[in-house]
């Protein structure tokens, strides 16, 4: 699976190439090498996430895995899940579930001011869109946010359920399939 | 982006009968339906060959097991 892309390198706002590709071991030797130590030594919420143990234990086949590779490099990462959870929304019909959805850590300007480069989580949440229509699912989406991504997934028009005590009291957001249409039509 | 292919499959008046409903009930188109049941079915082997159970939780929390053949 190959998908590409244009993403904002910051530091002279040119679009450069990107594309979205199915996550593979390089992708965690980049998180090994690359990401691990600058996230651990940060304040990030997702500080604790481990990528090659969520490899190893997401690998049934309702799982899904992307990676974002640019300039050789891997810029982000996501894992779906396609088939265990309903919508609230449209109760008893499919969702696509964003398990984990991370940029990385030179792409967050809360850990580096500017940022490398813009659109990456964008474009990962828009593949995830893009898969649940692929799926017959109408764009649905469903996720629990980190309390520092909410404001992402608000701008997105997700509705907001509240805190959700079965996960560990994350806000459950949902993406209508209107919404999701809309975001579709933009690209 | 994950590329199908298309085959024929027998199925009796009951089982097309089946798979028109979940089809309707769901939205979904018969492909898309019979792709999810196959992943469905792919997880649950999977998951019970490393040792696992698979229950079913009814409205009132009881737990009975799932056995599969």
């Amino acid at each position: 699976m190959k998908e590409t892309l244009k993403l904002v390198r910051v530091r002279d706002l040119a679009k450069v190439d990107a594309a979205i590709v199915s996550l593979s071991a390089k992708h965690l030797a980049d998180f090994d090498t690359f990401w691990k130590s600058r996230l651990q030594t940060s304040s990030e919420e997702d500080r604790h996430w481990d990528w090659v143990n969520k490899y190893l234990k997401l690998s049934t086949p309702n799982y899904e895995k992307y990676a974002v590779e640019c300039e050789s490099i891997t810029q982000g990462l996501m894992i779906l899940e396609l088939d265990c959870y309903r919508s609230r929304l449209e109760p008893n019909k499919s969702i696509v579930y964003l398990d984990y959805l991370n940029t990385a850590p030179w792409n967050r300007p809360s850990i580096q001011n500017p940022p490398s480069y813009k659109g990456v989580g964008t474009a990962l949440f828009t593949l995830a869109v893009k898969r649940s229509f692929a799926l017959d699912y109408k764009g649905r989406l469903c996720l629990h946010a980190l309390p520092s991504a909410e404001g992402f997934y608000t701008k997105l028009k997700m509705v907001d359920f509240g805190c959700d005590p079965d996960k560990q009291n994350l806000k459950y957001f949902e993406l209508a399939s209107d919404k999701a249409v809309e975001i579709v039509k933009k690209l | 982006m994950n590329k199908k292919t298309l085959i024929s499959i027998n199925l009796s008046q009951a089982e097309l009968d089946l798979l028109a409903e979940l089809s309707e009930k769901k939205e979904m188109s018969k492909s898309a339906v019979l792709r999810q049941a196959l992943r469905m079915m792919a997880l649950i082997e999977q998951r019970i060959s490393q040792g696992e159970k698979f229950y079913l939780e009814s409205a009132d929390k009881e737990k009975s097991e799932v056995l599969l053949v």
